[in-house]
C-alpha cells in the first residue's frame, strides 16, 4: 500500500519527466556525442573515429587570439549590460516608485522588437546617412559624416548591450524587489552614505542577480557571431564564426566540438572566478 | 469505465461525482488530449502517405518552378524543402544521413563532377529530359557536368560575382580590382563574405594566374597577403549577406563592392543607381545545377522535377522574380529587359569571356605542387584572424 509520501514522490518524477526527456535527448545526448567526437579527426567530409586530444592543442595554438579577443568582448559587453542593468532597476524600484513600472514594461516591451531589427535599427542609427550623423550635421558640429560610428567594435558593444539588456534587468529587478526599502532610509539615516548604502545593503542581496544577468549576457555575447558581422569591424570576427566554419564550410566536426567545449569551458571558468571574488568583496555589513 | 458501471447499475450519481476529483479529471483530461492529438495525426499522415515526397535540398527560391501551375498535383508529388545556405551545407546533409532521403541538390559546376566521383551523386540521363535540348548550346556542353564519362549536374542557372559601383561615389569608372586600393576609397569598399569568392577573384589580381583553383602555396600566400591589406587598409565591411551588401551601397556606405547582378536592380529599386564595371582580370561567374542525390529514393521522378525546373514556364518565373541567369534559349529571349540586360543572353560568350566559369574545384588531395582545399581554408582563416 503506498503511502502519502511515496504518491508524492511518483507524481514528481511523472512530473519531471516530460522535461527530462527534453533535456536528456536535446540537450545532454547531442552534447554528449560532440564531446566524444572532439577527440575524433576529421579527413575531407569525413569524420574519422581515433582517439586524440589533437584538436584542443590546435584551439589554444591557433585560435588563442581569436578566443582571447571574443572573451574580452564578451567581458566589456557583460560589465557595461550588468551596470546598466542595475542603475537601470534601482531607478525603477527605489527612485521611480509607481511609474518605475511603466518604464520597466516598456523596457521590457523592447524585446519584443526581434535581433536583426535592433541590429538593423543600429545601423540606421550610427551610418553615414544615419540620424546620428544627421543630428551632427545639421547642427553644424561636424562637416563631414562621421565614419567611426559604425562597422568597429565600438558599435559592436553598443548594438550587443542594446540587445542584451532587457534579459540583463529581469534578474536584477527580481533580486531588488526583496529589498525592503527601509533597511536602505535607516543605513542613510545612520550616516551611510549613498555609495556605502548601495555597497552594504543593496549589492550584497542583489549578488546572485547580477551575477546571473552577467553570466547570461556574457555567454550570448561571447557566443554571437551575426551581431559582429552587421555592425562590426571587417577585422573582429568572433570564435563563433570560425566555429561556424568549422561545422558548415570544413565540415570539421571534431574540431569544430573541440572548439565550442574550449569556449564552454573558458566562459565557465571566467563567470566561477568572477562570482568568487564578487561574493568574497560584496559581504553584507 | 468503472464510474459508468455503477451509473448502469443505477447506483448513486453523488458517488461518482466524489471520484471525481481533481486529479482524476487532470488524469482523463490529460489522456483525451492524447488520444485527440494522436488521432489529429493519423489523417493528415493517411493523406500524406498518398503523394510521392520529393527531399530538396538547395537555394531558396530555386524550387519556385514546381509550385507552377498543377505540376505537383500532376505528379502526385510533394516537395520537402530544406534551403541551404553555402554549397556546403548539402554535402553535410548528405554525408551526415542524407544519403537515401535526399532527392535534389543544387551543386554550383565546380563541385559537380567531383562529388560524383566521390559517390554522393547519382548518374542522371539528359536523354530522358524533354527541354535538355532547349537549353542554350553552351549549356548543354558545359564543361564539368561529367565525370567518368557520366552526367552529374543539369545547368539551371547563372551569375556572377561583378563589382560593382555607385557612379555617384567615384570619379571614374573602375577599370580594375585594383581600384579597391586607391587611398580615395579607403574605408569605401566592401569584400563579399564568401572564402570561395574571395579567393578566386582576388587570386587573378595578386597573381596573375588564370586558374585560381590550381594555386601553388605561394600563389596563396601572395592572394591571403593581399586580402589582409585590403580588410586591414581599405574595407568598410565584409557584409554577412548579399541583401547586406546591396544595403551598403543604398546607404552610401560603400562606393564600390565585390557584388551580385541583382544588387543592381534591389538598388534601383530603393532609387539608388549602381553600375557594374568591367575589370581587367575579369571576375568569377557561377553556374548553379540541378543534381540527384546517390540512392535518392524517387529517381524517376527526380528527372521530371529537374526538366520541369529548365521548361521554360519555370524558368522565365525563376528568373525574372529572382533577377538571375536562365539557361533556356526560349525563357532567354523572352526575360525582362532589365534582366536581359544584365545578362547579355545573346551573347553569352562575351559574359563569360569576362566573368570566368572554373570548371574545378581546389584538389582534395595534394598533388605536390598546388594547394588542397584544406590547405586553401587555412589560409582563409588566417585572413579572417588577422
Amino acid at each position: 500500500m503506498k503511502t502519502e509520501g511515496q504518491s508524492r514522490i511518483f507524481v514528481t518524477i511523472l512530473l519531471l519527466v516530460p522535461a527530462l526527456l527534453v533535456f536528456v535527448g536535446l540537450f545532454v545526448a547531442p552534447l554528449s556525442l560532440f564531446l566524444v567526437e572532439s577527440f575524433w579527426k576529421a579527413t575531407l567530409f569525413r569524420v574519422v573515429p581515433a582517439f586524440s586530444g589533437v584538436n584542443y592543442i590546435k584551439v589554444y595554438t591557433d585560435y588563442r587570439d581569436v578566443l582571447g579577443r571574443t572573451l574580452m568582448i564578451g567581458l566589456s559587453v557583460a560589465t557595461i549590460t550588468t551596470v546598466f542593468a542595475f542603475f537601470f532597476s534601482y531607478a525603477v524600484r527605489f527612485v521611480l516608485k509607481r511609474s518605475g513600472e511603466i518604464v520597466l514594461l516598456i523596457a521590457l516591451m523592447t524585446m519584443f522588437g526581434g535581433y536583426l531589427v535592433k541590429i538593423y535599427s543600429w545601423r540606421t542609427i550610427l551610418g553615414l546617412d544615419g540620424i546620428l550623423n544627421s543630428a551632427l550635421l545639421a547642427s553644424g558640429l561636424i562637416s563631414q559624416p562621421l565614419e567611426i560610428l559604425l562597422f568597429n567594435r565600438g558599435a559592436l558593444i553598443v548594438a550587443l548591450t542594446h540587445y542584451l539588456l532587457p534579459l540583463a534587468i529581469l534578474p536584477i529587478y527580481g533580486a531588488m524587489r526583496n529589498i525592503d526599502a527601509t533597511t536602505i532610509s535607516a543605513a542613510r539615516d545612520l550616516g551611510a552614505g549613498w555609495w556605502q548604502a548601495l555597497r552594504d545593503i543593496v549589492l550584497p542581496q542583489v549578488l546572485s542577480g547580477a551575477l546571473a544577468s552577467f553570466a547570461m549576457v556574457f555567454l550570448l555575447s561571447t557566443g554571437d557571431y551575426v551581431t559582429p558581422a552587421m555592425v562590426g569591424s571587417p577585422g573582429d570576427a568572433m570564435f563563433g564564426n570560425f566555429i561556424q566554419a568549422q561545422f558548415g564550410l570544413r565540415m570539421n566536426t571534431p574540431m569544430g566540438s573541440a572548439m565550442s567545449f574550449s569556449l564552454i569551458a573558458s566562459c565557465v571558468a571566467i563567470l566561477v572566478l568572477i562570482g568568487g571574488i564578487a561574493r568574497r568583496t560584496l559581504q553584507p555589513r | 469505465m468503472r464510474n459508468l458501471t455503477k451509473m448502469n447499475d443505477g447506483n448513486d450519481l453523488s458517488a461518482v461525482l466524489e471520484n471525481l476529483s481533481r486529479r482524476n479529471l487532470l488524469k482523463g483530461a490529460g489522456a483525451a488530449a492524447l488520444l485527440a492529438a494522436v488521432g489529429a495525426g493519423l489523417p493528415g499522415k493517411a493523406l500524406a502517405d498518398t503523394l510521392a515526397h520529393v527531399s530538396f535540398v538547395g537555394w531558396e527560391g530555386y524550387d519556385a518552378g514546381f509550385h507552377i501551375g498543377d505540376f505537383l498535383k500532376k505528379n502526385n508529388a510533394a516537395i520537402d524543402t530544406t534551403y541551404i545556405n553555402t554549397t556546403e551545407d548539402i554535402i553535410t546533409k548528405l554525408r551526415s544521413g542524407g544519403m537515401g532521403t535526399v532527392d535534389l541538390t543544387n551543386f554550383s559546376q565546380m563541385y559537380v563532377a567531383l562529388m560524383g566521383q566521390s559517390g554522393l551523386l547519382a548518374p542522371i540521363e539528359a536523354d530522358k529530359l524533354k527541354n535538355f535540348s532547349q537549353l542554350m548550346p553552351f549549356f548543354q556542353t558545359l564543361e564539368g557536368m561529367e565525370a567518368d564519362g557520366k552526367r552529374y549536374g543539369v545547368p539551371f542557372t547563372f551569375s556572377s560575382c561583378p563589382l560593382i559601383y555607385n557612379p555617384k561615389m567615384v570619379s571614374s569608372p573602375p577599370t580594375s580590382w585594383k581600384d579597391f586600393l586607391k587611398p580615395e576609397y579607403k574605408g569605401k569598399v566592401a569584400l563579399f563574405s564568401d572564402v570561395m569568392t574571395n579567393v578566386v577573384v582576388w587570386a587573378p589580381v595578386a597573381t596573375g594566374t588564370r586558374t585560381p583553383t590550381l594555386l601553388t602555396p605561394a600563389e596563396l600566400k601572395e592572394t591571403i597577403d593581399l586580402l589582409i591589406k585590403l580588410k586591414k587598409e581599405h574595407v568598410r565591411a565584409m557584409p554577412a549577406s548579399l541583401g547586406d551588401g546591396a544595403d551598403l551601397l543604398i546607404r552610401g556606405e560603400a562606393a564600390m563592392i565585390m557584388g551580385w547582378e541583382p544588387m543592381v536592380l534591389w538598388c534601383k529599386a530603393k532609387g539608388v543607381t549602381v553600375e557594374i564595371a568591367k575589370p581587367v582580370e575579369g571576375t568569377w561567374a557561377f553556374i548553379d545545377t540541378f543534381n540527384i542525390a546517390n540512392n535518392a529514393p524517387n529517381h524517376d521522378l527526380d528527372l521530371t522535377f529537374i526538366d520541369q525546373a529548365i521548361s521554360l514556364d519555370a524558368q522565365l518565373k525563376f528568373g525574372n522574380d529572382n533577377f538571375l541567369g536562365v539557361v533556356n534559349a526560349q525563357a532567354a529571349k523572352q526575360m525582362s529587359p532589365e534582366v536581359q540586360k544584365l545578362y547579355n543572353f545573346a551573347n553569352l560568350d562575351e559574359y563569360f569571356a569576362q566573368a570566368h566559369i572554373y570548371p574545378r574545384m581546389f584538389p582534395a588531395e595534394s598533388d605536390g605542387v598546388h594547394v588542397t582545399y584544406e590547405e586553401m581554408l587555412d589560409g582563409y582563416e588566417r585572413f579572417l584572424k588577422a
